[in-house]
């Protein structure tokens, strides 16, 4: 079946605005966009430019909007869209480097500011061996932890397109992955990280950001944050960084 | 110029564990990371299955059974190499659960064991399917805390070398196709496999073999080139892999008249010859046949492979419950590399280590047993971390020739500047079709060493349509199929003295 692709080209150094480009492309029908992509870039346009990786939606390499929505090329199929036209573009929300691709400096610095890595005092079992958590606790991280940082949902953010300082629903989930991981006891320092001027109380729950390959349920993530900020400040807190420290031990 | 006490060029797995070692043992030490991608797209992140390890958790499993289970397995492995992976992998993935990896759990609360193909006892600690992008995401993490330097979408060109002296890589700025080179006192190949040598691989775009390449020019012999893995799973088009276990777990292979064809149970290797055998007689289904699982309960598929469902919809867009899969015969893994000690020390050579997959210290044998791998990755990126440590106050920058700058432009205007009438595109899909044949016989393999000859002559009039210096994709596929040129050489050769 042939299926028409239509493509803003732009190059930030030298263009004010993209042109569209139309191809046509012949798809059957196991065609992923990122198939019809490295079609068009292989047999008729080679300046087209977009990034690649896993080929399996797991590395995040190509997130774009496809007929308005965000997702990645590489885990849709061209006819799972029904549609013979497809429109295919850059994630909104970040600066365009040229055609589909698009800058992650500014989303991998917020998540670097989330402490991306385990902070915590509960120290090493003496044996050298793991710390012990229950499958219960594991599940509670593992969806989260799964986030591939395709930027999907930060991109589909309203407020992120407003201000581009929100640390967006991406990085919040990468610290709510933290917060909520039994063996991290640096729950404050992410909860004052989350809860500042640029954190969590920017979101205007939306829920544009439930826009996931991975299905993570961003805005609700974001709200369980809060709800740990407000317990925080009840002096409810410390109860939650005691309960984090029993259940690592049991 | 750039100058860093150590330059690791690559971050997946062995990469970045290598690097956060150095940091470990020499706190001070100046170490920093090149790669093409940004660090958690590596290629490390497509592994599913889980890394083995004999934590014993589940079975009284012991580091004897994993090291005879590796050994029949790989058939020709370097015993001492084996040795030391099994011995030290628990250690290694105790320190990855002290990093925070987001580990699949048992009742006791100790980290899962999940029963995997060839191990004698349930050895491979997941999380999840998704243990490759959960080991990738926790180093990353670490290298964020060591505030490790990372340069992203940096495409390294080749080595810097002089006489025996390895002095540091000269790079590519893929934004802005500018050239830098940057000076090492000790220089880390971490670069992955070269799956992409083959038409339907399970590996990453990315997998193009640069860092074998770049040894290549720098006069360093590879070695198990032609050892070279292939999986019956490849799921529709992609090349993507459904987990083996399925096929232990009773799933049933069916051919066009929707009737089992072979053993399932056989060895990988076996149901692999099977499935082509099936399809080359003409009794596939437009180039597949069809995996069953209708009759396996969901609930196993959710908890042991889950991304069988995924896989299903997302690229075959069938229901596993109700329909067939389409599959067929993939490339899994490459095998061949530098040759390295158990430290990474690439001998004759100073100052040059390599890890990872792009590294061949025998470990594997002649097939890596599924797990070992990322185990493999993991353990001797640390000892070569280690040994770097050591090494590092004694070693010095070293004088940078002026070539190096020069052979690298030179390189990048040579390709802006080509002329002719040779597709890129069409240039690799030849080369990557005509790999993709596993059968080996002495006849294929003269004929692919004569293929790629002249092959690399069309990649001479290749024209690039793209003149654009920013962000060039199209001069970024042609650096990656110029290198992939010179590994299909390789293999290619290596296949012929192996027969
Ligand atoms: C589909 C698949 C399934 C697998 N299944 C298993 C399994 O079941 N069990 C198992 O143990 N192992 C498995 N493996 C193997 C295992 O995942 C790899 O051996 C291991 O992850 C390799 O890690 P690495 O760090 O060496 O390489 P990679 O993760 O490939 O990293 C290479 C890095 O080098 C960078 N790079 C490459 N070229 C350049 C360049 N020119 N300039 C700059 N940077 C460059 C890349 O961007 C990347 O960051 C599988 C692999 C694949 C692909
Ligand atoms: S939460 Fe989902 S959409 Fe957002 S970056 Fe992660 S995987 Fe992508
Ligand atoms: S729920 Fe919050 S983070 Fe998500 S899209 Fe809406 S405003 Fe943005
Ligand atoms: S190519 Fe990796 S997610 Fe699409």
């Amino acid at each position: 079946m042939k299926v028409t692709f239509r493509v803003p080209r732009f190059d930030a150094a030298t263009d004010f605005t993209a042109k569209y480009q139309v191809y046509h492309v012949e798809v059957n029908q196991f065609t992923t966009i990122l198939d019809a992509l490295n079609i068009i870039k292989d047999e008729q346009d080679s300046s087209l430019t977009f990034r690649r990786g896993s080929q399996s939606g797991i590395d995040g390499s190509c997130g774009m909007m496809i007929n308005g929505r965000n997702r990645l090329a590489s885990t849709t199929r061209v006819l799972s869209l029904n549609s013979t036209e497809i429109a295919v573009g850059p994630l909104p929300g970040f600066p365009v480097i040229r055609d589909l691709v698009v800058d992650f400096d500014s989303f991998f610095a917020k998540d670097a500011v989330m402490l991306p890595y385990l902070v915590t005092d509960i120290a090493k079992p003496a044996d050298g061996k793991e710390r012990l958590q229950s499958p219960k606790d594991a599940n509670r991280i593992a969806l989260a932890a799964s986030c591939n940082q395709c930027g999907c949902c930060t991109s589909a953010c309203p407020v992120h397109w407003s201000n581009g300082e929100y640390y967006g629903p991406s990085a919040l989930t990468r610290a709510y992955r933290f917060v909520e991981d039994s063996r991290d006891t640096a729950i404050k320092a992410r909860l004052d990280i989350v809860g500042s001027e640029t954190g969590v109380w920017r979101c205007h729950t939306v829920f544009n950001c439930s826009e996931c390959p991975k299905s993570i349920p961003n805005g609700e993530n974001i709200q369980a944050l809060k709800r740990k900020i407000m317990l925080n400040k009840i002096g409810l807190g410390r109860i939650e960084v005691k309960v984090a420290r029993t259940e690592a031990t049991v | 110029m750039i100058q860093h006490d150590v330059i690791v060029v690559g971050s997946g797995i062995a990469g970045m564990r290598c690097a956060l070692e150095i940091k470990r043992n020499a706190p001070k030490a100046d170490v920093a990371i090149v790669t093409k991608q940004y660090p958690v797209r590596a290629a490390s992140v497509v592994e599913r299955t889980g890394i083995a390890a004999a934590l014993g958790n589940s079975s009284s499993d012991s580091v004897e059974a994993h090291i005879s289970d590796t050994l029949a397995y790989g058939k020709s492995n370097n015993a001492a190499a084996v040795k030391a992976l099994c011995e030290q992998a628990p250690a290694a993935v105790y320190e990855l659960e002290h990093m925070g990896l987001p580990f699949s759990r048992l009742k006791s609360g100790r980290i899962a064991q999940q029963v995997g193909y060839g191990h004698s006892q349930p050895r491979l600690a997941n999380a999840g399917d998704q243990t490759g992008h959960a080991i990738v995401t926790t180093l990353y993490g670490e290298v964020v805390r060591f505030g490790i330097k990372v340069y992203p979408e940096w495409f390294m060109l080749g080595l810097v070398v002089e006489g025996k002296n390895v002095r540091g890589v000269s790079v590519l700025d893929i934004r802005s196709s500018e050239i830098e080179v940057i000076n090492a006192k000790v220089t880390v190949l971490a670069t992955g496999s070269y799956g992409q040598l083959y038409a339907t691989s399970s590996d990453s775009y990315a997998s193009t073999g640069d860092g074998h390449a770049a040894a290549l020019r720098a006069g360093i012999n590879l070695i198990g080139m032609d050892l070279v893995n292939f999986h019956p799973l490849g799921v529709a088009n992609t090349g993507l892999i459904i987990n083996e276990q399925v096929l232990a777990d009773g799933a049933h292979l069916l051919n066009a008249s929707e009737k089992r064809f072979t053993n399932e149970q056989a060895s990988l290797a076996e149901v692999t010859a099977a499935v082509n055998a099936e399809i080359a007689a003409g009794r596939g289904v437009d180039g597949h046949v069809w995996l069953d699982v209708r009759h396996l309960p969901t609930s196993q598929i959710r908890e042991r492979y889950p991304h069988l469902l995924d896989y299903a919809e997302d690229f075959a867009g069938v229901n596993p419950n109700h329909d067939f899969i389409p599959v067929k015969p993939t490339q899994q893994s490459s095998l061949g590399g530098l040759p390295t000690d158990l430290n990474g020390s690439v001998a004759g050579f100073e100052g040059l280590y390599a890890v990872g997959a792009c590294a061949n210290n025998g470990v594997h044998g002649e097939q890596a047993l599924p797990g070992n791998e990322l185990a493999a990755a993991v353990v001797f990126a640390k000892l070569a971390g280690a040994a770097i440590a050591d090494k590092l106050g004694a070693a010095s920058y070293g004088n940078v020739p002026s070539y190096a700058t020069s052979n690298a432009s030179d390189e990048i205007e040579g390709l802006f500047g080509q002329k002719g009438s040779h597709k890129l595109g069409l240039v690799r899909k030849n080369l990557r079709q005509a790999f993709n044949s596993q059968a080996h016989t002495a006849a294929s393999d003269e004929q692919h060493v004569g293929l790629v000859h002249s092959l690399r002559e069309q990649f001479g009039q290749i024209a690039l349509h793209d003149k654009n210096r920013r962000f060039n994709t199209e001069l970024l596929e042609a650096l990656e199929l110029d290198r992939l040129l010179d590994v299909a050489d390789a293999v290619a050769k290596a296949s012929v003295a192996a027969l």
